[in-house]
Parts: structure tokens; sequence; C-alpha cells
């Protein structure tokens, strides 16, 4: 039942004295308005302030630099205050979409200004600015679009400093863990663990890229996220952290599998003393906390954590780990009749499969043979596992 | 209404942050210190160079004997070049480093990036990030490249610097 609905039918049950006037409003109250409209008028002013935006980028070049500063500026403030206005008379949609063309007015100011007088830059400072800036409206207006915005505006200058400075930022970082992680603990809704996590990994890895960290470092990295979650998310919500974790690893692994045999990362993997002592702080840690708590099961989880890079094996070494892994959650998927668990060492056996036969055959084998007894046996072997998985489902289904 | 004031407030400091990129460009002129240089021919990369030819400085290419850097450098690090004015008023590097040098009068230090270094010839080339001097459009065709030239250049006491003229 819509809101509509309820408003016109609960009316005859007062007057029928089923209910009181005051549950009736409880019950109107359970169904909130649905807001449809503001998302068309987002797009409008969204459309309006890209038209503006582009009109004045194919005027560029015949406007003197003082033309060109007073256009931005006029923009900006124009932006920023008619977006306030409306957000505080009209609506509270429209008012952020515009002051959210201001932030980006503001971002772009910065670079056109810098480009029209010449000037050199040697990190990413002008993307700090633009994230504070995101992240001070947040705190202004308190709506998720400038956490999202923020987070985008960092990542994005992470990866320009990466790509053009060969270095790590580290204020962006520290207002990306610091501020926007304090943001996602106090509201935490799931998109924004999502994004977070995501902006995390993005984050370490462009760390461990651009400020020649060995690679393994990431091995910790993930593993606090995944350590992390059990802090930050609360128990019955879905562990979002712990699934971005082991996808992580996951394809760490996989590269290990592929890249580890090669000479040149066996040189990378020496002098990994303080890389011990920190992943097995982390390691007892979680080790602890998992057999602590009530589901016996999620020390599986950190079998992907176990470093094996510094083995002359390592590759094949990953291999196992990874199809351990999977095994034990077909085992125990079957054990405690766990339908997911048993999906998702069914998936991951399968991927694995794949990539221990890629590495293993793809070089001694003919290709379209490669390809051919490939598909065979993926072909018997989830014909297998689907067979077993149904047997869960009918038997659970019994129960 | 408290919030507001903080939120206008907000608005002017981002306002007031890009007035000041575009002041400070100008008022280089007034408090500026102005230096001449000479260039290196440069081979022309792009032929359809358009509204700006591409600079080179003889003190970007520092031999062995001036590079006063212990460690091996990576691209993009910062290198301070300490100049000094010859008797030909043009200013001529004393010795690069990656510690900000003092100065004496007749000296200026200037801040470069680290780009690579050759061994065959002995020498490490910097970058000072004023590779591009902005012409009237199209009269680029104009302007030999292979030849060298002297620029003029405004340093201002905040680091900032601009190319003035080029002869």
């Amino acid at each position: 039942m819509n809101r509509d609905q309820l408003i016109k039918e609960s009316k005859k049950w007062v007057e029928e004295a089923i209910i009181s006037d005051a549950q009736r409003e409880l019950l109107i109250e359970r169904y909130p308005k649905k807001q449809n409209k503001p998302l068309l008028l987002t797009f409008a002013a969204i459309f309006i302030g890209l038209g503006f935006l582009t009109f004045i980028a194919s005027n560029w070049s015949y406007l003197t630099d003082l033309g060109r500063m007073g256009i931005l500026l006029t923009s900006l403030t124009g932006f920023y205050l008619g977006g306030d206005w409306v957000y505080r008379k009209r609506s509270k949609r429209v008012g952020i979409s515009l002051i959210l063309i201001a932030l980006l007015v503001f971002g772009s100011s910065i670079f056109l200004i810098g480009q029209m007088y010449h000037y050199t830059s040697f990190s990413a400072f002008p993307f700090l600015l633009w994230s504070i800036a995101g992240f001070v409206l947040y705190i202004f207006f308190k709506d998720t679009t400038f956490f999202y915005t923020t987070i985008a505006i960092i990542s994005a200058g992470q990866i320009y400093s990466a790509l053009v400075y060969q270095s790590f930022h580290v204020w962006m970082s520290l207002l990306f863990i610091a501020g926007l992680g304090w943001i996602m603990v106090k509201k935490n809704t799931y998109p924004q663990r999502l994004v977070f996590g995501t902006g995390y990994i993005l984050q370490v890895i462009l760390l461990v890229l651009s400020e020649g960290i060995p690679y393994y470092w990431l091995l910790t990295f993930f593993l606090l996220l995944y350590i992390i979650d059990d802090y930050v998310i609360e128990k019955g919500k879905t562990h979002v952290f712990k699934t971005i974790s082991i996808f992580s690893v996951f394809i760490l692994l996989t590269f290990q599998v592929f890249f580890l045999g090669d000479d040149y990362v066996g040189e990378l993997t020496e002098s990994s003393l303080y890389f011990f002592l920190v992943w097995a702080a982390l390691f007892v840690f979680a080790v602890i906390r998992s057999a602590l708590s009530s589901t016996n099961y999620y020390w599986i989880d950190l079998l992907l954590f176990v470093p094996v890079f510094r083995f002359g094996f390592g590759d094949l070494l990953s291999l196992i780990l990874l199809f351990m892994y999977a095994l034990l959650w077909l085992i125990s998927g079957y054990q405690q009749e766990v339908a997911r668990w048993v999906n998702k060492g069914t998936f991951v056996f399968l991927i694995t499969t794949f990539i221990a036969y890629f590495q293993l055959a793809w070089d001694f084998m003919d290709r379209s043979l490669f390809f051919f007894v490939g598909g065979v046996m993926l072909f018997a072997l989830s014909y297998f596992l689907e067979k077993k998985r149904r047997t869960i489902y009918k038997g659970g289904g019994e129960k | 209404m408290k919030k507001n004031k903080w939120f206008y407030g907000f608005v002017l400091l981002q306002v007031f942050f890009l007035i000041l990129m575009s002041v400070s460009y100008y008022a280089m002129d007034i408090f500026g210190e102005t230096i001449t240089l000479k260039t290196v021919p440069v081979d022309p990369r792009d032929p359809f160079y358009g509204d700006y030819i591409t600079l080179e400085y003889e003190i970007e290419q520092i031999p062995k004997e001036k590079w006063a850097v212990e460690k091996p450098l990576t691209r993009g690090e910062k290198v301070f070049l300490l100049l000094e004015k010859s008797e030909s008023e043009v200013y001529e590097l004393v010795r690069a480093s990656t510690i900000w040098p003092d100065a004496s009068n007749a000296q200026v230090v200037l801040s470069s990036k680290y780009r690579w270094s050759d061994s065959s010839t002995a020498q490490y080339q910097v970058d000072i990030g004023l590779d591009r001097f902005y012409i009237e459009e199209n009269s680029g065709a104009l302007w030999e490249q292979r030849k060298e030239r002297v620029a003029e250049i405004v340093l201002a006491p905040w680091k900032q610097k601009k190319i003035v003229t080029v002869k």
C-alpha cells in the first residue's frame, strides 16, 4: 500500500473507530513521501550547469585573462550562493546539485587559473585543496553526495600524483582515512562502506606502486582492512570490508601464481623483516579474534593472508593456498549445510582451477587444445559441483 | 544562521584563493627579481607548435662537478640550483643540491625537478618548469628554435617565477 492509499483508507478506519487519530498518524509516518521529482530536478540543475560550463569552454580562447577570472569567480560564487538559497528555501536536492557544480567549478578553476598563469606544480596539491573543499561541504550540509565526491577527488588526485610525480600524496590519504573514515564510521551505510573500502584498496595499491614499497606489504594493508571490519561494522550487517579485503588478497595471490616464479620478483622479496613483524602482529591478532568469535569458520579466510613469497616455489604455494581456501569452504559448507559457503567455495574452486590450468598448461600446450580441454574440464567440474550443491539445497529444504 | 555565516566565509575563502593565484602573477612584476638566463637550441619536437615556443636553459644541463647531490635521485625530485651573476649579466650555475643553499647578494636560488642523467657525458638534466614561452598565436613559424637566446625571468620572493621576454 502506498502513502496516498493509506491516507484515504485510514480515514475510514478512524471513522469506524478501528484505530485512533494518533495511531493513524503513526501509520502514515511509516510510509514516507517518495521523492521522485527532485531526481529530475537534480538532472536539470546539472545539465544547466554543464551547458553553462561548456559554453564558457568553447569561448575560452577569445577571452582575456581578467575576463576569464571574472567568469570563473562569478560562476563560483553564483552557484554557491544560489545553491545555498535553493537549499534553504526550495528544494534540498536541487540546492545540493547546484553546490556540487560550484565545487566542480572551484576545482577546475584552480587548474584553469594555474594554466593561465603558467603555474608549475611539484605535487598534487591542487587536488588536496579541492578535496578539502568537498569535505568541508559535507560538514556543512551532511549530504552523502559530498562524501562520494570527495572520495572521487582524492582518488583522482592520488592517481594523478602517482602518474605525474611518481609519489604518494600523504595529506590527501590522511584526509581520506581520518576525515572520510570518520564520516563513514558515524553514518555507516552500506554504499558508503563499499565506496570507502574500495577507495582504501586503491590508496594502498598506489602507495605501494609509487613509493617503491615491496608489493607484499599489500598483504598487511588488506589484512588490516579485514580486521577493522569487526570494529566498524555491526553484527548482522554485510561485512563489506571483509569481502573487499578477501577479494583483493585473492587477486594478489593470483598475481603471485603467475609472477612469483620470475627471478626479478625473487630479488624484490629480500629484506622483509619489518614486514614479518607487522604481519605477525596483525595475523596473531586476527587469529585470536577468529578463535574467540562465535562462528568458528572464519579462520579459513585468514589462510589467504599467509605470506608465501619468501619460498622459491611461492607460486605453487600461492596456488595451494587458493585451493585449500576453496576446499575448506566447500567442506565446511557441506558439513554445516550453509549454502552461501558452498557457493563461495564452488566459485573460488572453479576460478582457481582455471588459474592453475592456465599457469601450468599455457606454455607447452597447443592453444586450441588448451582452450578445448580447459572448457571440457570446467564443464565436468561445474556439473559435479552443481549436483553436489543441489543436494545441499534439497537437504536444507527438507529441514 | 550561524552555520550560514561559516558557509559564506568558506565561499569567500575559495574566491580569495583563486584571486591570490591571479594577483601573485601580476605582483611578481613589482616585488620580483629579474634575472637573465641563457637558453640552448632545442629541436622542435612538434612542428605545429602554435602559440608557444619550447625553451631549454643552459643551467638545466648540469655537469658532474657542479652536481652536489650524494644519493641517486628519482625522476621528479626537487633540486635547488644556486645561480650567480656573471660579468655578462647572465646568471650561471654555481652548484646544484637537494638542500636549500645559502645565497649571497649576487646569487639566487631556483628550484627544479630532476629529470635524468647521462653517464656517457657525465651530465644531469633538471627541469626548472619554464619550458614554454607563450607568444602571439600562429607567429611560432617566425621563431627559429635552433638558436641560442637569452630569456628574462622574474623570481618572486614567494618562489614563483615567470618568463618576461625572450630575445
